[in-house]
């Protein structure tokens, strides 16, 4: 008699030759095979709410500073954290721009655009705005931690408005508001970021007041799985990763798609394949202001004329005349995440359109992908000796929106700016690049081949650099058709 | 006295499990690709991958088992001879239709060696022999419609298959239906079932008894 | 400065350099109401246009000269057979042809109709087009050459039997009228439809259109006007309404000498001729669209492919069209994913010399020893003489030059089907049986007609119609188009395989008279019919309608008694119908296009392997059968009908597939045989026996259990 032992091995052996040929040899029928990344995988975890209501000992708060001190008793760090970051300095890291030497730290603070132009001698307009209070000239200080804002990304109360400088507006009720605090959600972050450029989608074109409570249609993360603007810029102790190219000029901390979802998410090989030279977004955001129309020119030049029963959308005498637009298609160019940048007191060409920012990438650049971009066309003072442009100080006493005068706003900013006048002031054609990357549509609506290919498509295949329509002739790396003698056999 | 007797070899054990297993799954997965629209509980493109991935494992099942018993000499116990057909099969029958109701002993006792009674031998016979190789047969042939017609069309192509292989099914169904229950004709309604668990059946039988030591001796 | 910054700077100067130059205003502008931007506005992108490298061509009359000194009709075959061979391409082409050269004595044709002369448009009698060509001695006539020129014209592209006579080598023009009455030299007056002679020195005939297909813009609505009222030699030069070259004048049409280069040639930027694009192929084909229209659907004959199958080639999505369609929401797909993928019609159909899209050529003709043979036709070759039969499909309803069937790239010559489909167990046996549309083509979503019943017609003279796949009126925007399921029926393929695919079907009812038999004339069923007033006939009245009310709602023109038909047969005979009867037709429309792509192909196994599988539903064909005849498949569609024609419970006509298990035998569809019924039988049997068994053991044990032990 066999050793137990061996009997239940040659059992066990006898058993695996049985089962395991048929199920592993087994023609091929059923698909074992992997299954695409869950993209909710990825989605980070929300933490428990903490309610505020019974934490405040003090029956009211008189200032912002005050309600500051107070969440500092228990978030010791967090006010040193929001200094870390550009929404308190407003200002990025050390960065070489292209076409400069030296390092240098750009941001909302000191950077020219063509929208209102710049921050700089017009602050208690533009720190509406800042995470902060009181910033009103350039003595604000920016050590002071009780000076950090934590109402208007935290309050969830619906009532905390800001007004001149930062503060809050007059009669908010910041003990309601500093008992309300809550993980911050969609309206917090629109509040300022829908309303950039003056009023409603007028700045971005994919960022507006539609996208607070979107149907999916508009954006399908926002509108379908109720994402908050946190849920794809993760952040860390207060630093909130993403970054837009008209105040950065590297890609360290941007916000990616395939964050949550794979490179390789269609069920289609073709489709993958565009992955190499398309950004995501070219094919999933088809138009944006899908429902409030977008600002896309700005001319100054025209500013200053008593104008009766003007439509706001098209002319104000403050601002001179303007273009808006509605399910505005993108436009298409080569990105490769790194963009340049016009500083304070680059030369222009004021024959040519001046490129306030623009982003870096080419055809031949493997890094490069097309991506959509709103882009934004202006016309705004220049110095017609120095040839660069100017910052006009528009709000306050003085300003140009009280006395309608260019010189004499020019003069008034030039101490903060820096910027010598020579007293010949002209206006110069300008633009900016907006990349597009929010309202994105549901799949169900994202482009499909004739939308962009053939006859019928959006894309203009010169300009980009391709010889022609890269569906019939072939990509930017790959030969379409190969000889016979390639080794492949047909 | 009542003693305990080694019958069931390991392997023997779990080969019967596996094919009952096997056998089950088939007539399950089976039925429901036949009848889909009455008797759908898993989708019917995984209930055609297991019908064919079990009925495989169960073709190499016995393949094995054949051999098993091939090498080890042990085919005779499964072959009926005349005796077993009359009177031994008579008698076996008779024991069923009047003399279990009447608490009779069974006519007969089973040793490791004589471990088939004789209706056991020829229905197992035509079951192994005869309705499995036919049941195997058009399953392979069906399956073969994967890669080429031609072997199907053959032998008459599905219309001729299909039927057959599926009266086979209800032929193989009445099988489990009845085996199962005379499983409960041993010494206790569950023994049979647990010495096919355990590999030890009890024996009462004196004579038998003693045969067995003699063996041993 | 280091390399890196001097790169960005010189990129940076690049990109200033590329973009236009643009002169900045300095000053403000001086007041005007609103001011204008005086930016520029971003322009749409500009699409690379063809280039076109066609050289100038003279316009040319028939007599060689140019059309400016004659004033005469454009003559193509002159003025492209400059270059191009236009008789070869006028013979080598079944759209011109339309059956001229497949004809057979009237009965002889492949359809078995006793009117039939041949398998196209010339010849082969169509129920929804109605009008019968007739032949030689044919009494009385129906249409004559002239006619169906004047009604088949529009869709038919010249050359063939708009040029030739059929029975001699002459031309139409060439023929004198022979005294008897002959369909070539006469035409039938739509009044009175006694025959007249027709003048073809007046009319002229119908060269090949080549501008139908070779101009980007053709004006097709000018041409048919033309051709409908009988100017065919006026066809071609209609064509170029609109381009700038030509205005209309009083009747006919006068050439603009300024639009000309002084040697009397136009250049391709006036002409804009092109390859043929998918408009071009629909306008006869189907309804004209600018696909970046939402999509509207309108049945009418003039939309053909859609009127009788319901498909849609567009790559627009389906919700965005500007259809009422049942759940709307929902439909994201495409109406046509190779429309979406950028195909156009001769992507598929092609012209089988052009050396562009031939890739194989045929294994029978290639020596062993090659994989494959370089030469070929050079492209002047073949523009001096393309092969204009194009490549075509295998469709029930393309009757025409079935020689040519199967000649098109199939699914399999471009999709490697075995390589995808892993959800799908046995995939080699399913593409065995199944067409690939039979799961790609799903569901058709838009309405199809169904019956055309000429038994009873309206106040127009147009028959009773009904359409499937829609709820309520056909042409109403408010009407919910909800789309049908196809009807699998097996159709013979290219490689001589019966596959199962799916099919729309038309069922037709109408009159037939005489020996040999044909329809009833059009223009008699008006004499019977209306007064020449144009209101119903009393007798008409008297037999249809049911509520009195003087008038024929569509539920009243429908003979469903036999008092009807006789009434209705009685007056036929009144106006000279010989021996009137009602025959029924039943003709399948093949679907080959509206394909969906996998995500949205079917793929749940229970749509056929269930008892309620759509390969053996019952389809209801009519929601009646006039005069009770029964309509019979025809014979030419290459498709097999096995199942039975049942009348439903209100009295409705259905189709009750019974496929032979020994052709398809289909897991799950089959009901229990006597097999199932033995072995069900058996195992229920044992069941029983054992319960018996078990009761029986059970009792007894109990008994001796009492009885005490032994």
């Amino acid at each position: 008699m066999i050793s137990k032992i061996r009997q239940i091995f040659s059992v066990v052996i006898a058993l695996l030759l049985v089962i395991f040929p048929p199920v592993f040899l087994r023609h091929d029928d059923m698909q074992l095979g992997a299954e695409p990344m869950d993209p909710w995988t990825q989605v980070a975890q929300k933490p428990t709410p903490t309610p505020h209501s019974q934490l405040f000992k003090a029956p009211t708060f008189t200032n912002g500073p005050a309600v500051t001190r107070a969440c500092l008793e228990c978030h010791t760090d967090s006010g040193r954290e929001v200094m870390a970051t550009s929404h308190w300095s407003w200002l990025g890291a050390e960065v070489v721009v292209p076409g400069h030497d030296t390092p240098m730290r750009i941001g909302k603070k000191n950077l020219i655009n063509n929208f209102c132009i710049s921050v700089e001698s017009n602050w208690p307009k533009c720190t509406v705005c800042h995470a902060g209070f009181g910033w009103k000239d350039d003595t604000f200080d920016f050590t002071n931690q009780e000076l950090v804002d934590c109402l208007v990304c935290h309050d969830q109360s619906g009532g905390y408005t800001k007004a001149g400088s930062g503060l809050p507006a007059e009669g908010v009720d910041l003990m309601a508001a500093a008992k309300s605090v809550g993980r911050p959600t969609r309206d917090n972050c629109g509040w300022c970021h829908f309303n950039g450029g003056g009023g409603n989608a007028v700045k971005h074109g994919d960022l507006d007041g539609s996208l607070a409570k979107p149907v999916e249609r508009i954006d399908v993360h926002m509108g379908r799985n109720n994402f908050q603007c946190i849920d794809c810029h993760r952040t860390r102790k207060h630093d909130i990763s993403g970054r837009m190219i008209s105040v950065t000029v590297r890609d360290t901390i941007g916000v990616h798609c395939t964050n949550c979802h794979s490179t390789a998410p269609h069920v289609s090989d073709r489709l993958n394949a565009h992955y190499r030279s398309v950004a995501c977004q070219s094919c999933h955001i088809p138009v944006v202001a899908k429902k409030e129309a977008t600002k896309i020119a700005w001319d100054w030049s025209t500013a200053g004329k008593d104008i009766q029963g003007a439509d706001p959308h098209q002319y104000l005498k403050i601002k001179g005349s303007f273009l808006y637009a509605r399910n505005l298609v993108p436009e298409y160019y080569w990105f490769n995440g790194n963009s340049a940048r016009y500083i304070k007191g680059d030369r222009i060409d004021p024959r040519q359109t001046t490129h306030i920012n623009y982003p870096l990438g080419s055809i031949k650049d493997p890094g490069a992908k097309i991506w959509p971009f709103k882009v934004h066309r202006a016309k705004q003072p220049y110095d017609i000796e120095h040839r660069y442009l100017l910052v006009p100080q528009t709000v306050g006493k003085g300003g140009y929106w009280s006395e309608f005068d260019w010189y004499k706003a020019v003069e008034l900013a030039r101490p903060y700016t820096g910027l010598e006048f020579s007293g010949k002031l002209g206006f110069a054609e300008t633009d900016m690049f907006w990349v597009l990357s929010h309202m994105v549509s549901p799949k169900e609506r994202a482009l499909q081949c004739n939308d962009c290919h053939g006859e019928t498509g959006r894309m203009n295949w010169k300009d980009l650099g391709y010889e022609g329509d890269p569906a019939f002739e072939g990509g930017r790396f790959q030969r379409r058709w190969v000889t016979l003698n390639s080794g492949v056999d047909r | 006295m009542k003693k305990k007797v080694y019958f069931y070899t390991i392997y023997e054990r779990i080969w019967h499990w596996l094919q009952a297993g096997c056998v089950l799954t088939l007539l399950f997965t089976g039925f429901e690709i036949s009848f889909f629209s009455r008797f759908s509980i898993i989708d019917f493109k995984t209930a055609v991958s297991v019908h064919n991935i079990v009925g495989m494992i169960l073709v190499v099942n016995a393949f094995l088992a054949l051999f098993y018993n091939l090498a080890g000499g042990l085919l005779k116990r499964y072959v009926p001879e005349l005796e077993d057909f009359s009177p031994l099969g008579f008698t076996h029958a008779g024991y069923y239709f009047y003399g279990i109701f009447r608490g009779d002993p069974h006519p007969f006792d089973k040793t490791p060696e004589k471990r088939l009674l004789p209706l056991q031998k020829i229905t197992y016979f035509i079951i192994l022999n005869g309705l499995l190789p036919l049941m195997t047969f058009t399953g392979l042939l069906k399956w073969s419609m994967k890669f080429t017609p031609v072997y199907a069309e053959m032998f008459g192509g599905l219309s001729v298959l299909g039927p057959i292989h599926r009266f086979g099914a209800w032929l193989f169904l009445s099988f489990v239906i009845v085996h199962v229950y005379m499983t409960t004709t041993g010494h206790t309604p569950f023994s049979s079932l647990v010495s096919m668990i355990t590999g030890y059946e009890y024996i009462e039988n004196n004579e038998t008894l003693e045969i067995l030591d003699e063996k041993k001796t | 400065m280091n390399g890196v910054v001097r790169f960005f700077m010189g990129v940076m100067l690049l990109w200033i350099a590329g973009f236009d130059v643009t002169l900045a205003s300095e000053t403000p502008l001086a007041g005007t109401d609103f001011p204008p931007l005086t930016l520029k506005s971003p322009q749409p992108t500009t699409r690379s246009d063809t280039e076109r490298i066609h050289p100038l061509v003279r316009l040319l009359a028939k007599n060689g000269t140019s059309v400016l000194e004659s004033n005469a009709p454009l003559s193509l075959a002159t003025t492209c057979g400059a270059c191009h061979d236009t008789a070869y391409i006028a013979r080598n082409n079944y759209h011109a042809r339309v059956g001229f050269d497949e004809m057979t004595p009237p009965g002889d044709s492949r359809s078995k109709r006793p009117w039939d002369m041949g398998p196209g448009m010339f010849g082969r009698w169509n129920p929804l087009t109605y009008r019968v060509l007739s032949d030689r001695g044919s009494d009385p006539l129906d249409m004559g050459t002239a006619d169906w020129l004047m009604t088949m014209g529009p869709r038919h592209v010249g050359g063939g039997p708009a040029e030739f006579s059929r029975y001699s080598k002459k031309r139409l023009t060439e023929i004198e009228p022979s005294g008897t009455v002959d369909p070539e030299t006469h035409s039938v007056d739509p009044i009175s439809g006694m025959p007249r002679v027709w003048d073809w020195k007046a009319s002229g005939i119908m060269e090949l259109n080549c501008l139908i297909c070779h101009l980007k813009n053709p004006n097709n609505v000018e041409r048919i006007h033309a051709i409908k009222n009988g100017r065919f030699q006026w066809a071609a030069t209609a064509t170029l309404a609109g381009s700038g070259l030509i205005e209309r004048s009083g009747e006919g049409y006068r050439w603009l000498k300024d639009a000309f280069e002084p040697d009397g040639s136009v250049g391709p930027a006036m002409l804009r001729n092109a390859q043929p694009g998918d408009k071009n192929c629909r306008m006869c084909h189907a309804k004209s669209c600018r696909c970046t229209d939402p999509v509207v659907f309108e049945n009418s004959l003039e939309n053909w492919a859609a009127e009788t199958t319901g498909e849609i080639f567009s790559s627009q999505r389906m919700f965005d069209s500007g259809m009422n369609l049942k759940d709307k929401g929902l439909l994201s797909r495409p109406w046509d994913v190779h429309a979406q993928r950028l195909l156009e019609c001769i992507s598929c159909h092609y012209s089988m010399n052009n050396p562009n899209y031939i890739q194989k050529e045929s294994e029978a003709l290639k020596p062993r020893h090659l994989r494959f043979d370089a030469r070929r036709l050079d492209i002047n070759q073949y523009l001096l003489k393309p092969d204009h039969n194009f490549a075509k499909g295998h469709s029930a309803q393309g009757t025409v030059a079935r020689r040519l069937d199967g000649s098109m790239r199939n699914c399999r010559d471009c999709h490697n089907a075995a390589a995808v489909h892993e959800f799908l167990p046995y995939k080699l046996l399913h593409f065995e049986k199944l067409s690939c549309p039979a799961c790609h083509i799903p569901r058709v979503y838009a309405p199809a007609r169904r019956v055309t019943d000429w038994t009873v017609i309206n106040l127009n003279g147009e028959p009773t119609v009904e359409h499937r796949g829609v709820n309520g009126p056909v042409n109403d925007p408010a009407s919910r188009i909800e789309g049908y399921l196809p009807v699998m029926l097996l159709h013979e393929e290219s490689d001589g395989q019966y596959r199962l695919g799916p099919n729309n079907i038309i069922v037709s009812w109408f009159w037939v008279e005489g020996n040999p038999q044909r329809p009833v004339r059009r223009i008699d069923l008006k004499k019977a019919f209306l007064t020449p007033e144009g209101a119903y006939h009393p007798d008409v009245l008297k037999a249809l309608d049911v509520d009195d009310n003087g008038d024929l709602s569509v539920a009243e023109r429908r003979l469903d008694t036999a008092e009807k038909v006789f009434a209705v047969a009685l007056r036929l005979r009144q106006v000279g119908v010989v021996n009137p009867g009602i025959k029924g037709e039943i003709q399948p429309y093949t679907h080959s296009h509206g394909v969906a792509k996998g995500a949205f192909a079917m793929e749940d196994c229970r749509a056929c392997h269930s008892r309620k599988s759509r390969i053996n539903r019952e389809i209801e064909l009519a929601s009646y059968v006039p005069g009770d005849v029964m309509p019979e498949p025809v014979r030419d569609s290459n498709t097999k009908f096995i199942g039975g024609l049942y009348r439903g419970q209100e009295s409705e006509l259905t189709f009750r597939p019974a496929l032979d298990p020994k052709e398809l035998y289909i897991h799950g569809t089959l009901r229990p045989q006597w097999l199932d019924i033995v072995g069900i039988l058996i195992v229920v049997g044992s069941m029983a026996g054992i319960c018996l068994h078990a009761g029986l053991r059970i009792a007894s044990a109990q008994k001796r259990k009492k009885s005490g032990p032994k």
